[in-house]
């Protein structure tokens, strides 16, 4: 529900004024960037404002944004920045544990939430355990460090994924058995820039763990049956030694 | 969507047929007319999504459960997979009382009545969607239906107020990528004409004054229209707003065939090419397109030939109209001329300040 129109949908906030840090020559869309994050900044106004609307800015400008924001006192601007960042600078997901309480209880929050669920996908081994313990921080930080996880299902990211496969929440162990299968099948990381075509979905199923068997027990839709997680179970029974 | 059957076949007028296994889901219907063979080549198929797949959420991977089949004179192909995905829920976010800057918050907020003395909140709930898979979508239109509003019926809260009014979200309206705002608010600028009067957002009692239910839809900006992702009801106190109830759907499939479900469709490629004579001609196209308002900044700057930084010094809003004086300070982009188009088009300009006004 909302009113006819709005007036601010036609403008964006800006300041007359740029902070030092982003008086630097740049491309016009890293020009507007810039006057977008000092606006925002000045006017106080939701900093996800700003990072919208980073596409098209240069990584660098993009960091000069993200790192702005993150040396704000306000937690708000801090969640946005990490928010920004974490796709330019995996490393910055071991920033996120020690923000949390204070952005715990923000409604922004879900920035940083969706930033990781729905974008984060770095295979690296230091980001798989970062959000391994991140699942342990609030359900829905569980939910967001899940599904990214069984997204990237890279062979580090495996034991923890085995560890849904006996969980209550039948959406754990579905997460769990997704996870598991594309791993074994050779299935590409999702991503948002391919849920639209469902890439993701077209396996190569050409690597050292693929079999007739597991190939069968990765094309079973909605939440898997018994029988299908039994199956993940007892591969994981097998080749955890080889893969751990 | 199309598909085209090719052979090597030498049979000058070939007898060629297409068919699905779900013609509910599926519509197939020869491009330009009866299907118009020559040798080696047949034309086009259009396939057309009806419905989805499947109408209760998926785990990854899909189960492709619509075939295509080509027959040419005897010769049937084999199976081309297709899953037409969908737009399946909302998920939505109270992110509690709205304000455009700190301390200016509510119905003083910049979009709202900024200052007319009313009296009242302004809760802003963000809405997210996403797919059969619980992945989240980019930037769809959306609209909103309301029904069963209903007033408490005392205390000057009673229908004479008006009902509110359903929104619409196509994508220029989005915050982002991923999510839009609806509003819930009440305004008042005689709030001691009721009893319990409203009050700012969190500062009166819990007393609901009045209550919807409220479907929210995907895929089109047309109220009614698209795909049913979310109903819930609607109760807005007279200090807050909040949303609850959500339920299961079991109209989503009638609705689906409201919009074009196409851009959804999915061929499954390992079960596509494995014969000669069937293969995809057009690729699936993308969501996105440009917008002002949850735009970025790619988008503005190569997109609008002036770009302005100044400060809006008055505005005026109708509800088909928006006026509004700026006092331009930089000119980012834009030659003098574009400068002095757009002056013309959209008001009137002095040097240092301008006037314009837009179509909503």
């Amino acid at each position: 529900m909302g009113p006819d129109g709005f007036i601010g949908s036609l403008y964006w906030p800006a300041a007359a004024t740029l902070p030092a840090v982003y008086q630097i020559q740049a491309p016009l869309p890293d020009t507007l960037l810039f006057y977008l994050a000092a606006g925002v900044e000045a006017s106080g106004v939701n900093p996800g404002t700003a990072i919208g609307a980073v596409h098209g800015a240069q990584t660098s400008s993009i960091q000069i944004v993200a790192n702005r924001f993150m040396s704000l006192s306000n937690p708000d601007f801090q969640l946005a920045g990490l928010a920004a960042l974490l796709p330019l600078q995996p490393s910055a997901i071991s920033s996120v544990a020690a923000l949390w309480p204070s952005i715990s209880s923000s409604p922004r929050r879900f920035l940083l939430v969706f930033a990781i669920r729905d974008a984060f996908r770095d295979p690296a081994p230091s980001s798989i355990q970062q959000l391994v313990q991140l699942a342990s921080l609030s359900p829905e930080m569980r939910e967001a460090a899940i599904h990214a996880l069984s997204s990237i299902h890279t062979k580090e990211s495996l034991p923890f994924l085995a560890t849904l496969l006996t969980s209550a929440d039948g959406s754990e162990r579905a997460r769990g058995v997704f996870g598991l299968s594309s791993f074994a099948n050779v299935c590409p990381a999702e991503s948002p820039a391919n849920v639209q075509s469902m890439a993701y979905l077209k396996c190569s199923k050409q690597g050292p763990y693929s079999t007739p068997e597991t190939i069968t027990n990765f094309a079973s839709p909605g939440t898997p049956s018994d029988q299908g997680v039994s199956f993940w179970i007892n591969w994981w029974n097998q080749n955890q030694a080889a893969l751990q | 969507m199309t598909l085209q059957a090719v052979t090597n076949d030498t049979d000058p007028s070939p007898t060629v047929t297409f068919s699905t296994n779900k013609p509910l889901l599926l519509s197939l219907s020869p491009s330009g007319g009866p299907y118009a063979c020559a040798p080696y080549v047949c034309a086009n198929v259009v396939i057309t999504a009806i419905a989805p797949s499947f109408v209760t959420a998926q785990s990854p991977p899909a189960d492709y459960n619509i075939t295509v089949t080509a027959t040419w004179d005897d010769l049937v192909s084999n199976d081309v997979q297709v899953f037409n995905n969908i737009p399946y829920y909302n998920y939505v976010v109270n992110e509690g009382q709205y304000c455009s800057s700190p301390g200016v918050c509510n119905c003083n907020s910049s979009n709202f009545y900024p200052g007319q003395g009313r009296t009242g909140y302004v809760t802003l709930i963000d809405v997210y969607a996403r797919d059969l898979f619980g992945n989240t979508l980019v930037q769809i239109p959306a609209n909103e239906t309301l029904k069963d509003q209903l007033y408490l019926g005392s205390g000057g809260w009673t229908s004479a107020l008006g009902n509110p009014k359903p929104g619409a979200w196509p994508i220029t309206a989005w915050n982002s990528d991923i999510s839009f705002p609806d509003y819930y608010f009440v305004c008042s600028p005689n709030p001691s004409s009721f009893t319990p009067p409203p009050t700012s957002y969190g500062t009166g009692g819990v007393i609901a004054v009045f209550t919807e239910t409220q479907n929210y839809w995907s895929g089109s900006a047309a109220n009614g229209s698209g795909v049913c992702t979310r109903v819930n009801y609607v109760q807005l106190y007279t200090d807050h707003g909040v949303q609850g109830g959500a339920e299961i759907l079991l109209e989503r499939v009638s609705a689906a065939q409201a919009i074009s479900l196409t851009q959804y469709l999915h061929f499954n490629p390992e079960k596509t090419m494995t014969k000669y004579y069937l293969r995809i001609l057009a690729p699936l196209f993308s969501l996105c397109l440009p917008a002002a308002h949850g735009a970025n900044v790619a988008q503005i700057a190569s997109g609008c030939d002036v770009v302005l930084l100044g400060t809006v010094t008055s505005w005026n809003q109708t509800a088909a109209n928006v006026s509004f004086n700026v006092f331009v300070q930089r000119v980012l982009k834009g030659t003098r001329a574009a400068q002095r188009l757009a002056c013309l088009t959209l008001g009137t300009c002095t040097r240092a300040a301008s006037t314009m006004a837009r179509r909503r």
